[in-house]
Parts: C-alpha cells; sequence; structure tokens
C-alpha cells in the first residue's frame, strides 16, 4: 500500500512534550439545532508550527470541528458549541470577543477555491486593508510577499489588475491561501483544500503546505488519507462526532491503539 | 405480494396527435399576435410616418388645431420619468434585497417579502389616484416648497427644481413610477443573492471582514450582472407604464428644465387623446406614439433579457 511506502521513511522530528499549544479543543460538543448534535466531548491539542490532520468518513464531523475554530458557524441561526476552543490562553467561545480579529488570526481556506470578485491585487489587499493602514508601496510589498509564499508570484505578476476569476483552479486556491496569510495568522484551518483540484494543483497545494509549516499552524480537513499521511505531523480521526484517536502521524497510520482508526486507515470503511 | 404491473401505451395514438396541434397552434399565436399588433400599428402610423418624415421623432410640436405633429415631447417625459424611477428605485430596491437575504432574520423575511409582492399586485390605477390625491398635495406641500426655497438657486442642478409647487409633473411621475418598480427590482436582486454559494460569504467573514465590507465589496459586486439585467427590465416596465403616469405627470405638452414642471409621456398622450382626436392624422400620429413606445420597450426588454440570462450561465 502506497502510504506504507511513503511513512517508512517518516521520521517525527520534534518529542511532543516539546510543544506548545497553538489552539486547544476542550470538551466541545456541537449543535446545528436543538437535538442536532454533532460533536460529542472533542479535546483535540493544535501544536504550533505543526500540521494537524483530520481524518475520518464523511459526515463525521470533520469539517464541522474546524468550523467551531474560527467560529465562523455564527453565521447561521441555531447553531452553537459548548465547551471550550482556546486560541493561545484566549478562550474564543467564552466571554466577549471580537469576532473579526479573531478570525484574522485563524484564517480559513474552502473546498471550493472562492476568489472574490474583484482583481489578483485586491483579493490580496481587500483583507489586508481591513485591518492595516498601510502606504501604496508597504500594500504593494505585502501582497507580493503572501503571493510568494503561496507561490502564485512567477504565474501572476503580469496580471495583478485582470479579475481573479480568469485564473485555474489551483491558482484560485492558492490565491486564497496567500489571501489568507497575508494576513500573518497564527492559525491557518484547511477544509479538504485539494478535493476540487487536479492531481497536479493537489500536488502543489501539497507542497505549499508542508512549505508553511515553518511559519504557520495548520490544521487541515482532508477524505484522502494518503495527503494526511504525506503532509501532516499529528492526525486526528474522527468517527460519528466523536475524536476516536489523536497522535502522531506515523503512530495513527501503522500502529494505532482503536481498532476502528486502524479499520478506517486500512480502508476497511470509509 | 408485490407486483409490478405494465402499463401499455394506448395503440390509438390519434388523441395525442390531436393535442400536439392545439398546443402548437397555442404557441402560434403568440407570434401572429405579435406580429400583427406590430403590422397593425405600422400601417395606422404610416400616414403620420409620411406626412412629417423623420421630423415627426424630433420635433417637439403637438399642435391638434394645426395639425402639427412631433414625438419629442411625449418621448423626453417617457425617457426622463422611466430614469427618474429606476435611479430612486435602485438603491432602495438593493437595500430591501440585502436587508430581506443577509441582515433579517429568517422568520421576518417571508412576511416583508409578502408585502412587496402585494404591492406589486396593486392596479397601477389606484397608484395613479393614491398619487394624484394624496401624494401630490403632499409632495408639493412638502418637498417641492422646500427644495424651491433651498435648490433652486443653486447652480447647474437647481434648474432642476424651478417652478410652481403643484405637485403633479414629471418628478412626480418618476416617484410613483419607482413605488411600482419596486417589487420586481427587489425580488429579483434578492434572486440573484440567494444565489451566492455561502462559502463565498464564509470565505469573506472568514478574514474577518465585517457585516458591511462583505456586502459591500464582495456580494454585492458579486452580481453586478443580474442587478444591471433586474435595472434595464423595470426600466421596460417604466417606460410602458400608463394609468398612474397618465395621473400624476401634468399632460403638458412641453418640454422644460424643471422636474417639477407637468410634461407628458406617450403612454398618457395616448390615453389622453385617443378618444378626443378629431383629424385622421391626429388618429395616425397617436399610433405613431403606440409604434414608437412598441419599439423601445421591446429592444429594451430583449436586451435585459439577453444580460440576465448571460449572468444566469456564468
Amino acid at each position: 500500500m502506497s502510504q506504507v511506502a511513503v511513512l517508512s521513511d517518516y521520521q517525527p522530528q520534534y518529542a511532543q512534550s516539546a510543544l506548545e499549544h497553538s489552539m486547544e479543543v476542550q470538551g466541545l460538543n456541537f449543535y446545528y439545532g436543538k437535538d442536532k448534535q454533532a460533536l460529542y466531548e472533542i479535546d483535540l491539542p493544535v501544536y504550533h508550527n505543526r500540521v494537524t490532520a483530520l481524518i475520518g468518513p464523511s459526515g463525521c464531523g470533520k469539517s464541522t470541528l474546524l468550523r467551531c475554530m474560527n467560529r465562523i458557524y455564527d453565521l447561521y441561526h441555531g447553531q452553537y458549541a459548548e465547551g471550550d476552543v482556546k486560541l493561545g490562553k484566549q478562550s474564543i467561545l467564552k466571554g466577549p470577543i471580537d469576532l473579526n480579529t479573531l478570525r484574522s488570526k485563524v484564517g480559513m481556506v474552502f473546498q471550493k477555491p472562492t476568489p472574490f470578485p474583484m482583481t489578483i491585487y485586491d483579493n490580496i489587499a481587500f483583507g489586508l486593508k481591513l485591518y492595516h493602514r498601510l502606504s501604496r508601496r508597504d500594500l504593494d510589498a505585502r501582497v507580493q510577499e503572501a503571493l510568494e509564499k503561496a507561490q502564485l508570484w512567477e504565474e501572476v505578476k503580469d496580471k495583478l489588475h485582470s479579475e481573479a476569476s480568469g485564473l485555474s483552479g489551483g491558482q484560485q486556491q492558492r490565491l486564497c491561501i496567500a489571501r489568507t496569510i497575508a494576513l500573518k495568522p497564527d492559525v491557518i484551518l484547511m477544509d479538504e483544500p485539494t478535493s476540487a483540484l487536479d492531481p497536479i494543483a493537489t500536488q502543489g497545494i501539497e507542497k505549499l503546505i508542508t512549505e508553511l509549516r515553518d511559519d504557520y499552524t495548520i490544521v487541515i480537513v482532508t477524505h484522502n488519507m494518503q495527503q494526511a499521511s504525506r503532509i501532516s505531523d499529528y492526525t486526528g480521526f474522527m468517527y460519528l462526532g466523536k475524536l476516536v484517536e489523536f497522535g502522531e502521524t506515523e503512530k495513527i497510520f501503522t500502529h494505532a491503539d482503536n481498532e476502528k482508526t486502524r479499520e478506517y486507515v486500512g480502508g476497511v470503511f470509509g | 405480494m408485490m407486483k409490478a404491473t405494465i402499463v401499455t401505451a394506448p395503440t390509438s395514438t390519434n388523441g395525442d396527435a390531436v393535442f400536439q396541434r392545439i398546443c402548437r397552434a397555442s404557441a402560434f399565436l403568440i407570434g401572429i399576435l405579435m406580429l400583427g399588433i406590430m403590422l397593425s400599428l405600422i400601417m395606422g402610423a404610416w400616414p403620420a410616418l409620411q406626412h412629417f418624415g423623420f421630423e415627426f421623432f424630433t420635433s417637439a410640436q403637438w399642435n391638434p388645431v394645426t395639425e402639427e405633429f412631433g414625438a419629442l415631447n411625449a418621448l423626453y417625459g417617457t425617457i426622463i420619468s422611466s430614469v427618474i424611477a429606476v435611479a430612486l428605485a435602485l438603491p432602495i430596491s438593493i437595500g430591501i434585497a440585502v436587508f430581506l437575504s443577509e441582515l433579517c432574520p429568517q422568520n421576518w423575511s417571508r412576511p416583508i417579502y409578502i408585502g412587496i409582492e402585494l404591492l406589486a399586485a396593486v392596479p397601477s390605477i389606484i397608484y395613479g389616484m393614491w398619487g394624484l390625491f394624496v401624494f401630490a398635495p403632499w409632495f408639493s406641500q412638502g418637498f417641492q416648497l422646500w427644495a424651491g426655497q433651498h435648490l433652486a438657486g443653486l447652480p447647474l442642478i437647481g434648474g432642476m427644481f424651478q417652478g410652481p409647487p403643484m405637485g403633479v409633473g414629471l418628478l412626480t411621475a418618476g416617484i410613483i413610477l419607482a413605488f411600482m418598480i419596486l417589487p420586481i427590482l427587489t425580488s429579483l436582486i434578492k434572486e440573484a443573492l440567494s444565489t451566492l454559494p455561502n462559502v463565498l460569504r464564509e470565505a469573506s467573514y472568514g478574514i474577518g471582514a465585517t457585516q458591511f465590507e462583505v456586502i459591500v465589496h464582495v456580494l454585492l459586486p458579486a452580481i453586478k450582472g443580474p442587478i444591471f439585467g433586474a435595472l434595464i427590465l423595470a426600466l421596460g416596465r417604466a417606460l410602458g407604464e400608463t394609468m398612474a403616469i397618465t395621473f400624476v405627470i401634468g399632460g403638458a405638452q412641453s418640454i422644460s428644465s424643471s422636474l417639477f414642471m407637468p410634461a407628458t409621456s406617450i403612454a398618457a398622450t395616448i390615453a389622453e387623446q385617443f378618444n378626443e382626436a378629431t383629424g385622421a392624422l391626429q388618429i395616425s400620429s397617436l399610433i405613431g406614439l403606440g409604434l414608437v413606445l412598441f419599439m423601445i420597450t421591446f429592444i429594451v426588454m430583449g436586451v435585459a433579457r439577453i444580460l440576465l440570462r448571460r449572468s444566469a450561465q456564468q
């Protein structure tokens, strides 16, 4: 099996004890409405400058968990969470909190590329202008920096002022990642960021994620187990709204403690 | 035990053939009607067009006594009142649509929307009566008096607000028309907003934009095409409106720079004069006006349909 081949030369680089928490989910229950509970007592650490993957069959709650971490569920009437999610030391579920600031610190990349209906340049500058008063020159520099980090600069530098909708799917997704990292967030949440892309674009995004790991904490939801094993340091396996097992990616994929995890990773169900 | 029964098709297809023919004939009827109307308009207008030539479209004369007829006054009133209506109704309907689809709680949205749809069901003569007996007096005592004192002296735009506060006139007609096209504009814009994927909203809020920033910088620009299509469609409606306009536009065959002065529109001129038209040339000229209106609305509606379809495909 291909994931085993990939994993054979995988070395966890850091001891878990030395890691700092970027975020921490504690006893989280989530409801899509009264009597429609989607998450049960989730405890999940998100380590600083690591990639954490959430895997599990469709409908297991992995995207829902992600949506709690920047409170994007707040947009919808009737959805609510209990328990706690911490960003650094601050609770983002309890007490007064400025949602706009939270979302600038915890960015999100979605399943489908979502360029805004404006130029490539403005797609990046739009978010920046919300938070910073930048001179034209500084703004240009930040836009370029973000596009370079997202490995998109070379492809778009000559057409920065054309509409973003003209880019290919993979380019649009990298633009969305650039838009997110332009704000220099602490954490980037990615909800199946490659599921709408072709294999080559997928490869590009995966490469990008491993490079972003040096500067950012990333939580990625994926239905693709090879992807999780290729790019993540830690993996959480979710099933029926519960976090069944969490640990170093190598362990989850080679000798998981839980039988359900072993079955899922081994392809018995999915 | 359940057993599937096979229903066999009737062997005779005579019934189907007849049914098909009836339906086809009904469909053709529309095209024939359309052509017939156009032909009779052209034939009816022919004497006037022949007599006045191209000047029929450019002359501001409309004098039944000397039998001089030109369409310019009516054309001017029709277009300006419609443009005023669209200019007033567009921002309001965007506001309503945004409120209904983005801001208000779901359980409020429906009653408000039904209210707006009911507005569309009010017969236009009611708007006309209300405009003449209720709105116009109130408007002349309120806004027109105030504007005459404060705006009329301004450079450039002052000319638009000069003249006696009569209540009826071009601006009043535009405002009443605005009420009438509000429902269609609102429902089309609301429809366009509801077709936007939720993930676009999530992505915008996801970078920390506020509600205002999301709506103004992302959502509304994303439906630019449909808004423009809706605008043209509403313009088409406004151009052809008759009864309400006839009541409140003032019925004066003149062109004035002031929006407070009475004017006329194509539909209003026809409605006012057709019964009392004496000479054959006047009747022919009125039909000519009808032809002009027919062409304008036909083109405008066609453009709107094309725009809406194109943006729907995207």
